[in-house]
């Protein structure tokens, strides 16, 4: 690498303030890969040349700044749409299972595990696998969200209930699902069909409870509430996100 | 060009780059510069911060690719959501620019 191009790149990562060690070597790396396209584009083959166009760029330091302006807040956007979308989702579910008569310590360990670890950890993961195909994402969505809900098996009276992470799976292929607009009748299919599952997985496969048709508005009213929860917190991520992309905080050049 | 009617339009001239295809930095800031005729120069303190804004936002992502030369390059590519984010954003865009017009334009 030229040596007025290392010493460039040194002096913008000294000056870039608060920003981990993998961030800033992101950073650098990719300011590297740009002035060496320039470089190329330009045809600079030389020393000299490099200097010279390394003096036409913005002073190291001021560029470190900026580059280090936006870091925090994009980080504090990430973390904070995660969480607040997650605890719609979790007040929701967990709302509703005190409405059906739960004690409240299961309510609220239902509420924490499916707006914690479901919900929040699910946003916060999901930029890692943006680039796939739908089908891909939503496999990985409903595989990363079971592994997540494993806290919400212990929401019980009776120990480790497997079937309560098919809860969680379900979370995750809505969340997905439901990052792009799609008709309102599939939306709607979605619980019943989720229901239908849940009775022929738990009253049929396992065995473990008695079908009753009173508790089919149960289980569905239920299901509805993971889905109208998921849908408001995917409508709140986006507004927040719109309203941090048209906030104005980087200088034109 | 005054820097002030500028300021916040970043985020929707890079999404609209993006709907075109994946690109890398130095190809934006030089498509920007060949199709305003150089009137609008993007520099990389707000070219980058703005890209990964957009990408936090989930509006686009990102990914870095070899080239055959060995060297690597970060490309960004458009998501869904920055797709739909940018036609509702066009269409307050055209009402704005008709309005304005309207005042300002050219004399029928």
């Amino acid at each position: 690498m030229s040596r007025a191009l290392e010493a460039y790149l040194a002096q913008v990562g000294s000056g870039l303030k608060g920003l981990s060690r993998r961030r800033r070597f992101t950073l650098i790396r990719e300011l590297e890969a740009h002035l060496l396209d320039e470089a190329e584009a330009r045809g600079v083959a030389t020393e000299s040349a490099m200097s010279a166009m390394l003096s036409e760029k913005e002073h190291p330091s001021l560029l470190a700044e900026e580059l280090a302006a936006g870091e925090g807040e994009d980080a504090n956007h990430r973390g904070g749409t995660a969480l607040a979308a997650g605890m719609i989702i979790g007040f929701a579910t967990g709302g509703h299972m005190w409405f059906e008569g739960w004690r409240w310590y299961i309510c609220l360990a239902f509420a924490a595990a499916q707006g914690l670890a479901v919900g929040a950890g699910y946003f916060w993961v999901r930029r890692h696998w943006l680039r796939l195909n739908p089908w891909a994402r939503t496999a990985l969505a409903v595989l990363i969200t079971s592994l997540l809900s494993i806290p919400l098996g212990f929401t019980t009276h009776h120990g480790f209930k497997p079937t309560r992470l098919l809860y969680g799976a379900f979370t995750g292929y809505l969340l997905e699902r439901h990052s792009q607009e799609r008709p309102l009748w599939q939306a709607l299919l979605e619980p019943v069909g989720f229901t239908a599952l849940m009775f022929v997985i738990e009253a049929g496969i396992l065995g473990r409870v008695r079908f009753e048709w009173w508790k089919v508005p149960l289980e569905l009213s239920f299901n509805a509430t993971i889905l109208l929860s998921v849908m408001l917190a995917v409508r709140l991520r986006r507004l927040l996100a719109e309203r941090r992309v048209l906030t104005p905080q980087e200088q034109q050049g | 060009m005054d820097r002030e009617l500028l300021k916040g339009s970043t985020p929707l001239l890079l999404l609209s780059l993006l709907c075109e295809g994946p690109m890398y930095g130095y190809q934006i800031i030089e498509t920007v510069r060949q199709r305003t005729g150089g009137t609008y120069t993007l520099k990389e303190g707000a070219l980058y911060p703005a890209l990964h804004k957009l990408e936090a936002t989930e509006f686009i992502s990102s990914y870095w690719e070899t080239q055959e030369n060995g060297r690597e390059r970060r490309y960004y590519a458009i998501q869904p959501a920055g797709e739909a984010f940018l036609t509702a954003k066009k269409k307050e865009w055209n009402q704005f620019v008709d309005m304005v017009q309207a005042f300002v334009g050219p004399r029928a």
